[in-house]
């Protein structure tokens, strides 16, 4: 019965890893960092966390949007379309996912916003 | 200045006296000590109480505006409404902690308030006692939230815009508890261990307090989802993000326990795999803490990158190096009275699906944790989206669903053939189901696999239930009466099919969103707008074709950053949702609507409302089984007495 048992298990314990690992395999997105990106795009998909800058421009009335990520120091250019959330506004920090294109502009697949740290602004004197 | 005072002092009291709870508790274990065990239990009573009374001091700093406490100034400012001060309480960092910490004691003390002066309930206050301390030392020391501010601002800086919605009054006050109550199981787990008890005694106690914290968690993740789609205008639910992964996962460990238990309770096996997952349940929920305040993990939710990081990491090693320990001392103790007779019986049932909760939680872990693993191993972090989730928890939660429908007829010990006979129901729903998605000309592979399966299971409650009012109808008396009576005595036993039923309809509201969703942009020429103080609302009224009318909204708050939030226009009936988000408005006096058509998203909330009753129930105090039934011999009428 334990054998049966553990063969069940282990039965199991194969489809999950095999699941887990094509799975993994197939959506794992590296974060890379801004300065990286321009050194060198690469050919997949990247995910990317940067500052919102002030430049940010709405295009095609609002479905697109383009800015500029900023992290240390570097920047690159970002176009969006889609659904943006709400909290979306120069400053915050956002994650996108997509790939460099050649003309150097990071192409947004996806766009997450970051949720305001503490949830709170600072007191006033 | 008062309320600080009294806050300080009150949590300061409570360190004390839950320190000593905790030494005296774990004394009085060893020794046997009867008397002692009692003044422990008093000792952890008033330091639940002195929680309470910090916790207090700070709701009516809130109450009162007092905002030279600096957490109070942070969180709330005069125009925060009532309702939404009290909500303050728990919108940071420190306030959360002190309201685990208040759960914490509160579940804690009452758990203690039934258990007579033995070694076990003594262990057992140790251990409440030192998980107690834990968060009061953190509390005192680290991230107090009676702190002072050096000065009295005039106003608060006010609660964030996202967070002012009713939801807030509900949806963090029971993920918080549920994730607090774990603790509760885990320490009489513990506790049974330390005394050396692996009987069926301990283990009721055990399982009572599981499936309470695994219903508030159930009401946690079912409030969060809500809040998410009602609120936050995105159109989803569920995004696998790692704050709602780590949500789950204590979830998905209990889930299995609250079955398994049962094998424990009746047949004396999978003592030491039910121990096992207590452990797992509450280890995973302290990770979950970890990994939500110490930013380890990026995630969508970024909450305060605090010190108190490095605290919890230091916390769960020592939970999971004494816990390991302890029941790698005690695996003697935990070898079973008997063995499974065999694997077609209701015991095989209950294991298969222990070992698919078990994969499920791992595979969440595993996608959760693997920037970490990744950045360790390559040094460079990777991460998996929503694709990775959908992938590999699908098979398995589709695999659940067959086992909902097949588990609950299976007979314990062994099954003959008889039970075949009762899978005609389950089986001619299934084939129903699939003819008529076939001649709805649907050819979704996932579709055609998920409908039958869930008609199954729907059908196998459904008998359950049609089982108890065909054996009601043979009573003395009126049978409706006797069918409430039957139901109020087994509550365990149709609590859980009212928790199954919950499940298949909240799965039709999953799969119902997940496969059918629609999603339109349109645009509206002219709008008009309104300012009030600090704040911009746009609102634009929807006139629909059948003469009805609904109102989308968006406010933009001049404080935190020029951020907005949406007033989603939500149309529910029972089939689908019409759901309307405002876009931020592009200033060219045009205003862009985003218009989703979810279906079946209301299943998700009547499912989950099943669920929660169900498992309330079975919680209940009282019921069918005592201890005294669980040793009586398995065999007994099919209809009339089977109680699980």
């Amino acid at each position: 019965m334990l054998l049966r048992w553990g063969a069940v298990g282990a039965v199991l314990a194969a489809c999950l890893g095999y699941l887990v690992f094509s799975a993994t395999a197939g959506n794992a997105q590296y974060y890379r960092t801004v300065a990286e990106l321009k050194r060198d795009p690469g050919v997949g998909e990247a995910r990317m966390l940067g500052t919102v800058q002030d430049d940010v421009q709405r295009l095609d009335d609002g479905r697109e949007v383009r800015f500029s990520a900023a992290q240390d120091g570097a920047t690159i250019p970002v176009v969006y379309s889609g659904q943006l959330p709400d909290i979306f506004r120069p400053g915050i920090q956002v994650v996108v996912e997509g790939r460099v294109q050649p003309d150097g502009v990071f192409l947004a697949r996806t766009l997450l916003a970051k949720c305001p740290s503490r949830f709170t602004a600072t007191p006033t004197k | 200045m008062l309320l600080a005072d009294v806050g300080s002092g009150a949590l300061l009291a409570a360190l004390a006296l839950s320190a000593f709870a905790a030494l005296l508790g774990f004394l009085s274990g060893a020794r046997g000590l009867v008397l002692q065990a009692l003044v422990a239990r008093r000792a952890l009573w008033a330091a639940a109480g002195a929680v309470v009374v910090g916790a207090a001091a700070l709701e009516a700093a809130f109450l009162t505006h007092d905002f030279v406490i600096a957490y109070v100034a942070e969180h709330s400012d005069l125009a925060t409404p009532a309702p939404l001060l009290a909500a303050g309480f728990y919108s940071g960092q420190e306030g959360s902690l002190l309201y685990w910490t208040l759960v914490l004691a509160v579940i804690g003390g009452l758990s203690l308030a039934g258990t007579s002066g033995g070694r076990l309930p003594a262990y057992a206050i140790g251990v409440l006692g030192s998980i107690l301390t834990f968060f009061l030392l953190v509390l005192n020391f680290v991230a107090g939230p009676f702190a002072l501010l050096g000065f009295v601002p005039a106003d608060g800086a006010g609660l964030n815009p996202l967070l002012r919605d009713g939801g807030m009054l509900i949806h963090p006050p029971f993920l918080l508890a549920g994730f607090a109550s774990f603790a509760v199981p885990f320490s009489f787990a513990m506790a049974a261990l330390l005394a050396g008890r692996a009987d069926a005694a301990w283990i009721t106690l055990t399982r009572r307090l599981a499936l309470l914290a695994w219903g508030l968690q159930s009401a946690g993740l079912t409030l969060g989802m809500w809040w998410a789609y009602h609120v936050l205008g995105w159109g989803g639910y569920w995004g696998w993000d790692p704050v709602e992964n780590v949500a789950l996962l204590p979830w998905l460990v209990t889930t299995a326990y609250v079955h398994s238990s049962q094998i424990q309770e009746r047949r004396g096996m999978l003592k030491g795999w039910n121990q096992g997952l207590v452990v797992a349940a509450f280890l995973l929920a302290v990770f979950g803490t970890f990994v939500v305040r110490s930013g380890v993990i990026q995630s969508v939710h970024s909450f305060a990158i605090s010190p108190i990081g490095p605290w919890f990491l230091a916390f769960l090693a020592v939970a999971v190096l004494a816990s390991g320990l302890l029941l790698a001392v005690r695996a003697p103790l935990l070898r079973g009275d008997r063995s499974l007779e065999s694997s077609v019986s209701r015991e095989g049932a209950f294991l298969l699906q222990n070992l698919l909760f078990v994969a499920l939680a791992f595979a969440v872990f595993w996608g959760t944790v693997l920037p970490l693993v990744s950045q360790f191993i390559q040094g460079r972090a990777a991460a998996v989206g929503p694709p990775f989730y959908e992938r590999v928890t699908a098979p398995f939660f589709l695999a659940l669903l067959a086992l909902l429908a097949v588990g609950p007829l299976l007979p314990w010990r062994r099954a003959g053939t008889a039970w075949l006979r009762t899978l005609k129901w389950p089986l001619t729903a299934a084939a129903a189901a699939l003819a008529a998605l076939l001649g709805a000309g649907l050819q979704n592979p996932a579709v055609l696999l998920a409908g039958p399966v869930l008609a199954a299971g729907a059908t196998t409650s459904i008998l359950e239930y049609a089982k108890g009012v065909r054996f009601a109808t043979r009573l003395p008396g009126s049978w409706p009466v006797a069918a409430a009576r039957l139901a109020i005595r087994n509550r365990r036993r149709y609590g859980a099919y009212l928790a199954h039923l919950g499940i298949v309809v909240a799965a039709c509201g999953f799969a119902g969103s997940h496969f059918w969703q629609q999603e339109r942009q349109l645009t509206l020429e002219s709008i008009g707008s309104a300012s009030a103080a600090g704040t911009t609302t746009t609102t634009a009224f929807l006139s629909l074709g059948d003469g009805e009318s609904l109102t989308a909204g968006r406010t933009v708050y001049d404080s935190f950053g020029g951020q907005s939030t949406t007033r989603v226009a939500i149309r529910s009936s029972a089939f689908e949702d019409l759901y309307i988000v405002l876009q931020p408005s592009t200033g060219a006096g045009s205003v862009n609507l985003t218009v989703f058509v979810n279906p079946l998203v209301g299943w998700i909330w009547t499912g989950a409302a099943l669920l929660i009753l169900g498992a309330l129930s079975g919680s209940w105090p009282g019921g069918r089984r005592s201890p005294e039934r669980v040793a009586a011999p398995a065999r007994r009428p099919a209809l009339a007495g089977s109680a699980e």
